[in-house]
Formats: C-alpha cells, sequence, structure tokens
C-alpha cells in the first residue's frame, strides 16, 4: 500500500468517524478498553502500529475479496447514511 | 444427549463486561432448554456474599468464564486506588478449577494461567484467548454468536482440539461474511468486526 492509499483509508475513516451516527459512543470493546469511532480514527492516525495493523488488515480482507482495502471504508460511510 | 452440568462465572462492571454478561445469560438459557443443568453466578454477588466458588464447581462437569481477564487471572474487580485488580481466579489457586473442563471467554489468560492450569491438571481442558478478545458493538451478536455456539459444544463433549479449530473456521467465517462480497458487508462498522473477528482468530487456543 502506498502513501497516497494510506492517504485515502484515512481521509475515508475520517468521514466514516464524523459522519457516524453514534460517534461518541463505544463501538469497539477491547475488553479493557473501549473505542468511540472518533476516538477509534484518532488512534488510527496517530498511532502507528494501531494503523499499520489496521491497513495490513484491510489489504489482506481486499485481497480475499478482489476489492480495494477503501472499498471496505467506503461501504461503512454509507451504512452510515442509512 | 449426554446431559452436562455447568457452571457459568460473569462479571459485569463495565461496557464489555455488560455485554458478555448478557451473552453469558443467553448461554445459561440456551443450555438449560437443551436440558443441561446450568448455574449461573454473578462474581459481584459471589464476592459480596462471601460463598465460595470452590463449592459451586464441586457440582459442575464445566466451568465457564465470562468478563475480563489478565495473562495470569480471571478478574473479579476492576483495580481499585491501589492499582491492582481483584482476581478471582489465578495462577497462584489455579488448582480450585479442579481440573474440570474450563472455557475462557475473556482477554489474555491462555498462555499463563491456561499453562498454569495444563501443569496442574495435564488431563483437564483449557480453551481460551493469548490475547485480547474483541467485538463490535453493533454487531455483537455475530460474535455472542460464535461464543456461546462453542462453548455448547464444548459442553456436549467436543475436545478442545475440534472446539477451537471450529472457532477458527467460525472466525474466519464472520470476518469473511463482513468483508467484500459477504452477507454481512453494508452492516454498520463491518469493516471493523470483520478485522476483530480475525484477531479472534488468531489468538484462540487450548491448553495442555
Amino acid at each position: 500500500m502506498d502513501n497516497e492509499e494510506e492517504q485515502q483509508l484515512l481521509r475515508a475513516l475520517e468521514e466514516w468517524a464524523n459522519g457516524h451516527p453514534q460517534k461518541d459512543r463505544p463501538f469497539l470493546i477491547l475488553m479493557g478498553r473501549s473505542y468511540t469511532p472518533v476516538e477509534y480514527y484518532r488512534e488510527v492516525k496517530d498511532n502507528d502500529d494501531f494503523r499499520s495493523k489496521l491497513f495490513r488488515f484491510l489489504s489482506e480482507q481486499a485481497e480475499r475479496s478482489n476489492e480495494r482495502p477503501l472499498d471496505m471504508i467506503i461501504r461503512a460511510v454509507e451504512a452510515n447514511r442509512l | 444427549m449426554t446431559k452436562a452440568s455447568v457452571l457459568i462465572v460473569a462479571t459485569r462492571y463495565d461496557a464489555g463486561s455488560y455485554y458478555t454478561y448478557e451473552w453469558a445469560r443467553s448461554l445459561q438459557q440456551d443450555l438449560a432448554t437443551m436440558d443441561h443443568t446450568c448455574l449461573m453466578l454473578d462474581v459481584g454477588d459471589l464476592c459480596r456474599s462471601g460463598s465460595s466458588l470452590a463449592n459451586a464447581i464441586d457440582c459442575v462437569d464445566y466451568i465457564v468464564f465470562y468478563g475480563h481477564g489478565q495473562k495470569d487471572e480471571w478478574t473479579a474487580l476492576p483495580s481499585g486506588s491501589s492499582g491492582s485488580t481483584t482476581p478471582l481466579v489465578n495462577t497462584g489457586n489455579v488448582k480450585i478449577l479442579s481440573g474440570k473442563p474450563v472455557y475462557a471467554g475473556c482477554c489474555y489468560s491462555l498462555d499463563q494461567l491456561g499453562a498454569a492450569y495444563a501443569s496442574a491438571f495435564p488431563n483437564g481442558e483449557y480453551v481460551g484467548y493469548s490475547n485480547q478478545f474483541v467485538f463490535e458493538t453493533a454487531n455483537h451478536e455475530f460474535f455472542r454468536d460464535i461464543v456461546n455456539g462453542s462453548v455448547t459444544a464444548f459442553v456436549k463433549r467436543a475436545s478442545r482440539q475440534t472446539v477451537v479449530a471450529a472457532l477458527e473456521k467460525a472466525w474466519a467465517g464472520l470476518r469473511d461474511a463482513f468483508g467484500g462480497g459477504g452477507i454481512l458487508q453494508h452492516r454498520p462498522n463491518a469493516f471493523a468486526a470483520s478485522k476483530y473477528a480475525e484477531d479472534n482468530r488468531l489468538c484462540v487456543g487450548y491448553k495442555p
């Protein structure tokens, strides 16, 4: 994944977090801590290890699904609007 | 079908454990309606009453824990002003589990607590997670169904190896269901549900 693709993913994640209908409520439970969508976006943006694990997963899953990594985030942005 | 007696021990003191406590209640209902005997203990009640976990363990064939864990403990109470948690079971009192088959639905406990259990009970069975157990709230029922379904299989006498192999397959299936082309791909937060189903797949395991 090149830098431009990473920037696209970050922008899409920001759109997903800020457009989330419950952006300030925990959506992810790590059984020890939780993340709201906005906190999750900030963690991805600011934490290199966290970001690289997510982006690596998105790349691998996109390969399994024969699509772009960005497509998973775009669907989540669209799901916010339903 | 062989009937079993099951002890479910669960905590509820924060967002994560409130969800998993509800999973435990659902599991109890599932097992009871399958005609298994199923006792559920709230750890907070257990601590307040001074009742003994060991007495409850004596009465059952299987032990299930849902809540928070660390590498060397199942956590009974969160950290207070001292900064340390109160363990329900840890590597120091693991013998309380009496060699009964154990399903640990919590983070981290497999490698140290599970290893201590395996050392104390070489013929025992311990299923758990070696890293953080994660779920996504908008889709938590799908995570619950995988976990509760695997406990049910365990209680039906499936071996720990069979249960973990089925869990790995189920987590991979959930990962792909939330991924592109999957039947859940348009659910809210599907990318995160997919990612953390995969993380759960990678850290489920058994001892000994």
